[in-house]
């Protein structure tokens, strides 16, 4: 049921490029007496099949217009809410906008730089705050490092570089990252002597505000100037998540890697020193237990498998969440393998062994390091080699199952 | 203009459609008959390396379909004996098709024996895997002081040995020096030891035990045979 203001899109829907749209629709009553502030959102609810959804997006357009709101929106393959906006928006459709909201916004007025790292469609809040200098004719320098993948993902580029021409305060460097690759230590280093007490705003992927946050942090910039406006591809902008909270989660995350490794460096110390456990023994030479700790490995793999699954159906959100649990079930899964046989075995089964060994280190590896752009060549090809060994090993693990019973 | 995939994602598909070529040309590798023994648990045991499985493994009654409802019923209580899955269970009609023997000094059917249900309840003496566990590799599985099951009160009227008796070597609990001079099925054509002394030291006898050279020489009795099925 809608309860909210509900506008009736009537304005304009902008291309910006080929899966990137602005929509432009009035002002909802009850917004009059508002005035929203640089970098803030608006969240947008309608039905969908029936399901109320919401999801927040940044206000590009400046914050002084009064006559309409403009959103500027990716379309994302699975996005529940940009392909229902893509489809469905035109004259006469209703839609909930909820009040401007968003902590990462920014004083005009002030007199310390704003440094905006920006990637992608991460661009949008830089967008709206040049917009609003622009227009209110802010004094506040303002810069703006874009970074896309190619050429064609760049959003607004002409307006961005008009406005940089226009009004000295506000520049702009855009950086294509397959041609020129990712900003290095040394350029927020060279940003950082430029423009000396900045703010510094960052809106990318996770990856992208990581490898900025960490940077940022190394240079020595203070965690309260660094703002993160944390985007999903899926939902849109998302509500800033903390830099401590990033770090914390990438340090489970190296923890549990180094875990993983060493559990996996013991098991193959105690099966090549061929270290006795009677009591496991004794419990490994009955086929119930055979069964059922392999069943317990097979249940694993299959939870495992759910990551590449929703990855591969482009639904980044739940991808997100599943990454942590993927993570975390890797040492179970050594410890359940340790379980079922503490030997490498034989032919087919020591082929198994090997590969999930090799799985779970590959996996062990690519949690234990985070993404940096020194590592990403490797990470890469180790991910790769971490699919192809995950879909060999699974394939081995269900015949060695089925014959083990059918035998 | 569609946008390019980014490479982290083209790497992952590219990795899932080569992985699953692999994995399927495994499976498809693994389904010919020549490639069977990959599936053992392990290497066959000494003077089994040219059995094929199903010298063993023979075909359990029934469809698949039949095994699993016979299974279901079983657990259900519905049916008095349990049903194999794709394989009969391996015991020791497999093992004495080739290695019945008129004579042995051990047979596992006189473990049958109510005297015996000890050496059933701790060895499984009854059973020949018990002793002969396969795909381990080696000839004999079994600890060689289990002789201590059945022999605890040995007493010998005419004690064969010269130099120690029986009683002194059970008294001293050394029972790791049995199959120094004793063969425990009998299948060789020899006289054991007269002498303590000249005994097969405990090494040689688990060397053979591992499938190493016999120290009973090769004369044999009852040669396993060739083919029994």
């Amino acid at each position: 049921m809608l309860r909210l203001p509900i506008v009736r899109f009537h304005l304009a829907v902008i291309d910006r490029g080929p899966r990137v749209k602005s929509f432009r629709f009035e002002i909802p009553q009850g917004h009059d007496e508002i005035v929203p502030k640089p970098g803030q959102r608006l969240v947008i609810r309608t039905l969908i099949n029936g399901v109320p959804v919401g999801r927040p997006y940044t206000i590009t357009s400046p914050v002084t217009e009064r006559d309409h709101y403009e959103i500027t929106v990716q379309r994302e393959p699975q996005g529940f809410m940009s392909n229902w906006l893509f489809e469905n928006m035109r004259a006469g459709v209703a839609i909930e906008v909820l009040p401007p909201s968003g902590t990462s916004f920014f004083d005009l007025a002030d007199s310390r730089p704003l440094v905006s790292l920006v990637g992608g469609i991460g661009v949008t809040p830089a967008l709206g705050i040049c917009r609003s200098a622009a227009v209110g004719g802010s004094k506040r320098r303002i810069h703006v490092d874009y970074s896309v993948s190619t050429r064609a993902d760049l959003v607004c580029e002409d307006e961005l570089k008009t406005l940089t021409a226009k009004h000295g305060t506000v520049s702009l460097h855009t950086r294509v990252t397959r041609e020129q690759g990712r900003f290095k230590a040394d350029d927020l280093k060279a940003l950082a002597v430029e423009l000396p007490k900045s703010d510094w705003l960052i809106c990318g992927s996770k990856p992208f505000q990581f490898e900025a946050q960490k940077l940022l942090l190394a240079q020595g910039i203070g965690a309260q100037n660094i703002h993160v406006e944390s985007f999903d591809a899926v939902g849109g902008a998302m509500p800033s998540a903390t830099t401590e909270a990033t770090v914390r989660s990438t340090m489970w995350r190296t923890v549990i890697g180094y875990l993983l490794l060493a559990a996996v460096a013991a098991f193959i110390l105690q099966a090549l020193l061929d270290l006795k456990f009677p009591l496991l023994e004794r419990l490994q030479a009955k086929t119930v237990y055979s069964a059922l700790t392999g069943a317990a490995i097979v249940a694993l793999l299959v939870y495992q498998w759910q990551l590449g699954y929703v990855r591969l159906r482009g639904r980044i959100a739940e991808a997100s969440r599943n990454y942590g649990v993927h993570i975390a079930i890797g040492p179970a899964i050594i410890f359940v393998i340790w379980l079922h046989s503490i030997k490498f075995g034989y032919a087919l089964s020591m082929a198994l062994s090997i590969t999930m060994l090799a799985s779970l280190a590959t996996g062990a590896v690519l949690g234990a390091r985070p993404r940096s752009p020194r590592w990403d060549g490797g990470r890469r090809v180790l991910l790769g080699v971490h699919i192809l060994l995950t879909c060999l090993g699974s394939a081995l693990a269900v015949t060695h199952g089925f014959m083990s019973l059918w035998y | 203009m569609p946008h390019p995939p980014p490479p982290e994602r083209t790497i992952k598909i590219v990795s899932y459609a080569i992985g699953a070529l692999l994995a399927l040309s495994a499976l498809a590798v693994l389904v010919l008959p020549q490639f069977e023994r990959v599936y053992a648990k392990g290497p066959p045991n000494t003077g089994h390396q040219t059995l094929a499985c199903a010298d063993c493994h023979t075909q359990a009654a029934g469809t698949v379909r039949q095994q699993l409802q016979a299974k279901l019923q079983y657990w259900l209580g519905n049916r008095a004996t349990d049903a194999s899955f794709g394989h009969e269970t391996v015991g020791n009609a497999q093992c004495t098709a080739c290695h019945l023997r008129d004579v042995d000094n051990h047979p596992v059917h006189r473990f049958l024996e109510p005297r015996f249900a000890g050496a059933r309840a701790a060895l499984g003496a009854h059973l020949c895997v018990s002793c002969h566990r396969e795909h381990k590799g080696v000839r004999v599985t079994m600890i060689p002081t289990a002789c201590s099951n059945c022999h605890q009160d040995l007493d010998i009227k005419n004690e064969p040995i010269v130099d120690i008796s029986h009683k002194q070597l059970v008294k001293r609990q050394a029972w790791s020096t049995c199959l120094g001079c004793h063969d425990f099925h009998g299948n060789h054509r020899r006289a054991a030891q007269k002498q303590f002394k000249e005994a097969y030291s405990e090494s040689t006898i688990m060397e053979y035990l591992a499938g190493g050279p016999s120290p009973y020489g090769r004369d044999i009795k009852f040669l396993a045979k060739k083919g029994a099925r």
